[in-house]
């Protein structure tokens, strides 16, 4: 593992750039250059892009530079490149959702979270690739993402180029989404801070759906106040969303703290196992320190994925396959074979298993509400793996998988059931330094205790500090 | 091999065709062969999906919002 490293601008979070831009220190201009300056770096070799913004990118940096000068700051996101997952709609830009049947897709509208993003002052570096239509397998004609931290291990998926962009500095943030895990395993691999927010959070339109029932759109950043940042740039009500929630957003960066006398923290014996061994003593060593940061440690039970998982499968495959039904009998021959066979496996589903699901997910809901009476999170790892080799991974596989795909997210994939908002934080590394993933479940709405928590331990390691061991090789080249 | 429960038919490439068919998909006879296999593995994961109480309805809709779990 490398040692910490963070002194090129490319590099810092994305609060230090944001400080000094407000500051006047540093250039919105500049900060672009430097975030394009590390793409052209590590680009293609990580093939974490599928497009590239340079030029419009610098015309808003140099209008949010004037912005600034003027006194018309925005505030923290004014003048910071970022990205966003090829599946948020970009008016007039291509957005192809990482498939082929969407490959000339170019919309005349900004999905809401773009708009906001845009609306705060980020600019728009480029659009991540991903794994297809969010579906656990890669298309043939985008290729993998690479690991930063390995070459040759996967990023996990489907927000694979947000999560490797990030960790190699290409941009300060990014927007991904996680219907089974997509946000936090990314995250978890690339030892980055992935967010899924509660269900009805962050408005899903304008996003490419994967399924309407258990879509998450998410920020993706290097440390946890950065996630805070953009979360509050995008959350909140949107007449477009007809599940979007009411709930006003808090101010979650002036609930960062750092004591967590008085927290309970919730281990629920469900989300223990299966995880290997390097995984596990991660996880636990990091319960460890979040006690003797104050916190008090509780034993609950939050309804298991053995029951959460087959019902969100069931619920994904039969959305999916109904909203890509149209191209499944005119073009089916444009997806990659596991998508297409997940497609037609959604074909087979009756809707009595489908409505079941549904039920399911309601009494999920009321059984897992009460935990979070007892405790104010529950902490578990977010992936049972370090990243895994990209050769023989299930986004290289030509079938469908079912059970792989369940094992894959069996601890992301019942927060995407029952919509509560669930955080992936970096919280060590294994023997060979791939970055474990710690993940953190609140009640719903509840992201600002997700934040303080996991933010005074971040604060108590140096986790986020370390730099990708792949990243010196790739520039070096 | 997913065993068939009581009223349930085991999973055929026949049965594959048909109900592809019925949402307009046509498989040939060699795709569906080929999905009799993943679709066991889908449809048994789907069987164990327990009993739930009468009283729960369908979270088709989800509001957070609107229950007890919000501030």
């Amino acid at each position: 593992v490398s040692e910490p490293l963070r002194t090129n601008l490319a590099d810092l979070p994305l609060l230090d750039v944001a400080a000094k831009i407000a500051a006047k220190e540093l250039s919105p201009v500049d900060l672009t250059t430097a975030a394009l300056d590390r793409l052209a770096a590590v680009e293609p070799e990580l093939n974490a892009f599928v497009t590239v913004l340079a030029e419009t990118a610098m015309a808003q940096a140099r209008a949010a530079e004037a912005d600034i000068l003027r006194g018309e700051y925005r505030g923290l996101l004014h003048g910071i490149p970022v990205s966003v997952k090829d599946l948020f709609n970009t008016r007039g830009v291509r957005t192809s959702g990482g498939s082929r049947v969407l490959a000339e897709n170019v919309p005349d509208e900004d999905a809401t979270v773009v708009a906001r993003l845009s609306e705060a002052g980020a600019i728009l570096i480029g659009k991540n690739n991903m794994l297809e239509f969010a579906y656990a397998a890669v298309h043939p004609d985008y290729g993998p993402t690479k690991n930063p931290w390995a070459l040759d291990r996967s990023t996990s998926g489907s927000s694979s180029g947000s999560g490797a962009a990030v960790a190699a500095g290409v941009g300060f943030g990014s927007m991904g989404s996680d219907t089974g895990g997509s946000i936090r395993l990314p995250a978890a691999f690339c030892g980055i801070v992935g967010l899924k927010p509660t269900y009805g959070r962050v408005s899903r339109n304008g996003g490419v759906a994967l399924s309407w029932s258990c879509d998450h759109m998410g920020p993706m950043t290097r440390t946890v106040a950065d996630n805070a940042a953009m979360l509050a740039a995008i959350a909140g009500a949107d007449p477009k969303d007809s599940t979007s929630g009411s709930v006003p957003v808090p101010d979650y960066l002036a609930a960062l703290h750092t004591d967590l006398t008085g927290v309970r923290v919730g281990i629920s014996s469900a989300y223990r196992t299966p995880a290997e061994p390097a995984v596990q003593a991660a996880v636990e060593e990091a319960i460890a320190e979040l006690e003797r940061l104050g916190a008090t440690i509780l034993d609950v039970e939050l309804p298991p994925p053995s029951e959460a998982v087959p019902a969100l499968i069931g619920l994904i495959t039969s959305e999916a396959t109904e909203f890509h039904l149209p191209w499944l009998r005119t073009r089916p021959e444009d997806y990659s074979p596991a998508v297409r066979e997940r497609l037609e496996l959604g074909l087979l589903i009756p809707a009595t298993d489908y409505l079941h699901a549904q039920r399911v997910r309601r009494q999920l809901i009321d059984r897992a509400l009460p935990v979070f009476s007892t405790v104010d999170v529950v902490v578990m790892p977010t992936s049972p793996t370090a990243a895994t080799p990209l050769e023989g991974d299930l986004s290289a596989s030509d079938e469908a998988d079912p059970e792989l795909l369940a094992a894959a997210i069996n601890f992301t994939g019942p927060f995407d059931l029952i919509g509560f908002p669930a955080l992936s934080i970096p919280c060590g590394f294994t023997p060979s330094g791939l970055p474990v993933g710690l993940q953190l479940v609140a009640a719903p709405y509840e992201e600002a205790k997700l934040y303080a928590i996991a933010h005074a331990y971040e604060q108590a390691t140096n986790w986020v500090d370390r730099l990708p061991t792949a990243l010196g090789d790739l520039l070096g080249k | 091999m997913t065993e068939s429960g009581p009223g349930e038919q085991a999973i055929t490439p026949e049965l594959v065709r048909r109900l592809s068919a019925l949402s307009g998909i046509e498989l040939s006879a060699e795709r569906a062969e080929a999905l009799v296999a993943q679709a066991e593995q889908q449809l048994g994961l789907m069987r164990t999906l327990g009993a739930i109480e009468a009283t729960a309805e369908p979270a088709a809709e989800l509001r957070l919002d609107r229950t007890g779990g919000a501030r």
